[in-house]
């Protein structure tokens, strides 16, 4: 009788088996991703593109930034860009020549002298994205009875209070008749911020620094957000988010809940805000305007309202749209235009249309996909809930339920 | 030992006096029925409970302690849990996920494995179901979660508003069966109900609530024989002199 000799079967991990089609979209990601700047010219940089590149990694982490705020806890935010001002103003007054100290002082995370004050950029990406978190807090303590759309005024309030703040702490507005002096530089932006440099790798025009560091630190926000996502926390936004009454009744403690959400997702702006000024060199409040707030909303509905691959594809292709896409298609319609002589054509500017065209790609998504791109489950369910395939494939339970019983 | 008690509670929903000095006690291991029409402040005893009103006077102790100031979430840590009005599940969450956030405030994962499994024997509707949508459940079905849910908290005294609302005939004698089985394994149960025939066999004592006045207390067989509770509330023909 023959025995059947059975091969001992290598098992992969448990969470890859249980997660597999998340592992093998980010690995892939990841590797094009850490590959990306060789793609395009494997001889020298094209600095344009991947600048451009870096500007849709920061979409991206904005975009995360307040899925957690709009998408895991179900609070519209629309001044969410005064988070983003918030990262990076405050480290643009912390490390720039914008302040010329007549005293000196020198420490390992900090020093100043005559040429500006210095401080360590990374001591400080976190440090600043901690301040935005307070801001954050701020902003959610008095907002915590409001709801719905009374909540979004309120956001939309603070988003056009720290816009006009920062333009009026600058030179040249009233308060400086009073004597203030200019703190934000105003309209006429902060500049000589200073960057950062990590071993030999001094960070400065060439671009692919900046999208390296960029990736890192879009990596790390994509791990806290998915395990915030799996958290007791995250569980709590949801209750929250379903029904606060029945949430209050299994001891959810909605004030934190609320104010934990508008925290961090500050945070993660805040974390951009430090890169995008430390790359630009300068901040100005036009980066920071109402346009922002509703563009990073755009990308987190497009992508899938808490999906976190589906809100870095959302910030991925907006951010494609608005850097390539747009300016592909002029030259398209001005060639076009020039070859059948139509006036119309040849003048066209869809870089001007960019927000009608967001709108339209907005009302087209709410008729025929709502869930967004890549939809979360939760989401999922939500909007389709006689979906079949959606309960096949159910979250895993926290709890195993006593053996036998499958 | 006294799991429940309000002293001279009153409250306000703004100018609206609602609950006007009501004193209730609830003895450990007791079911405590509370009856009275729309209005009478029925619910807003059970948020006052909750912490979602807070009393302008008076005080309301668990077991020795004033909870009368505490946020929900202390109250549900305290030991009470509440089968809220209308059952208020996770309509888009399936059926083991909002048994898992009923465990919220606990933290001891082996002891919550077991107490959901001994939510899906005292249900094994649930059971079967466990990996279904809330929302799309029977009204009966989701009650039986709304109180599997509650018991997750491994509460010591459970406070349910309107438990039979909505229910068909034969759903409303299984909560009241499962009510009697949860108050033998050692649960306090202090509820709200409009169904005062099925209640009232149910439970060990009675208060009746009007404009909120308590007007009527006492065990629960002579309140189903007591004139007011027969004409109000069971609905006996009023002799017209």
């Amino acid at each position: 009788m023959a025995t059947i000799v059975r091969a001992p079967q290598y098992r992969l991990p448990a969470w890859f088996q249980n997660n597999r089609r998340l592992t093998i979209g980010w690995g892939t990601t990841l590797i094009i991703a850490l590959l990306f700047p060789l793609m395009l010219n494997p001889t020298g940089h094209i600095q344009d593109i991947t600048g451009d590149v870096v500007e849709g990694e920061i979409y991206a982490m904005l975009a995360l930034g307040l899925n957690v705020v709009v998408g895991f806890a179900g609070l519209l935010d629309l001044g969410y860009a005064a988070f983003f001002a918030i990262g990076a103003y405050s480290f643009g007054m912390l490390s720039s020549s914008h302040f010329l100290p007549s005293s000196s002082f020198s420490s390992p995370f900090i020093s100043w002298g005559p040429n500006g004050i210095h401080a360590n950029f990374w001591f400080f990406l976190l440090a600043c994205a901690m301040l935005a978190a307070l801001f954050g807090l701020i902003l959610g303590a008095p907002t915590l009875r409001l709801r719905g759309d009374y909540l979004a005024i309120v956001t939309l309030g603070f988003g056009e209070i720290v816009h006009k703040v920062v333009v009026n702490l600058g030179p040249g507005s009233t308060i400086n008749a009073f004597g203030w002096p200019d703190i934000t530089g105003g309209t006429n932006s902060l500049d000589g911020i200073f960057q950062p440099s990590f071993g030999p790798v001094q960070f400065s025009t060439d671009q692919v620094p900046w999208y390296y560091l960029g990736l890192g630190v879009l990596a790390v926000i994509i791990v806290i957000a998915y395990s915030l996502q799996n958290s007791r926390l995250g569980r709590a936004w949801v209750a929250m988010r379903e029904d606060e009454l029945a949430a209050a009744c299994m001891g959810i403690n909605l004030r934190n809940t609320k104010l934990l959400a508008f925290s961090m997702g500050a945070f993660f702006s805040g974390f951009a805000g430090v890169v995008q000024g430390s790359r630009l060199t300068l901040v100005d409040p036009s980066q920071f305007t109402f346009q922002i707030s509703i563009s990073i909303l755009v990308m987190v509905v497009l992508g899938g309202i808490g999906s976190v691959p589906g809100v870095v594809l959302g910030a991925g292709i907006i951010a494609l749209l608005q850097f390539y896409l747009l300016h592909q298609l002029n030259d398209w319609m001005h060639l076009a235009g020039t070859t059948a002589n139509i006036g119309l054509l040849q003048h066209i500017d869809l870089t001007q249309a960019q927000y009608l065209i967001f709108g339209i790609m907005l009302v087209i998504m709410m008729i025929f996909r709502r869930e967004g791109l890549i939809p979360s489950s939760q989401r999922r369910r939500e909007l389709r809930p006689a979906d079949e395939s959606v309960l096949a494939e159910e979250n895993q339970s926290l709890y195993t339920v006593r053996s036998g019983e499958a | 030992m006294t799991m429940l008690q309000f002293n001279g509670v009153h409250t306000y929903y703004g100018p609206i006096h609602v609950l006007k000095g009501v004193n209730y006690r609830v003895e450990e291991g007791e079911i405590v029925c509370l009856l009275g029409a729309n209005g009478a402040g029925k619910t807003t005893t059970m948020k006052t409970i909750l912490g979602l009103v807070r009393p302008t006077e008076g005080t309301v102790v668990f077991k020795g302690q004033e909870i009368g100031k505490m946020t929900p979430s202390q109250v549900v840590k305290a030991g009470i849990a509440p089968v809220p009005e209308g059952r208020r599940v996770f309509s888009r969450m399936s059926v083991s996920e909002n048994l898992e956030l009923g465990a919220y405030v606990r933290s001891d994962h082996k002891a919550i494995a077991d107490d959901m499994s001994r939510v899906f024997d005292l249900f094994p509707r649930l059971k079967e179901r466990r990996k279904q949508l809330a929302g799309l459940m029977s009204g009966g079905e989701q009650q039986m979660l709304a109180i599997g849910r509650a018991m997750m908290a491994r509460p010591t005294l459970l406070i349910m508003d309107e438990p039979s609302m909505g229910l068909s005939p034969i759903f409303v004698e299984r909560v009241f069966d499962t009510v009697q089985s949860i108050n033998k394994q050692g649960v306090t149960i202090f509820m709200v109900e409009q169904n005062a025939n099925m209640a009232l066999t149910i439970a060990n004592r009675g208060y009746v609530l009007q404009n909120g006045e308590v007007v009527l207390e006492n065990d629960a067989a002579s309140l189903l024989q007591s004139e007011l509770v027969r004409k109000t509330y069971l609905g006996e023909a009023i002799e017209v002199s």
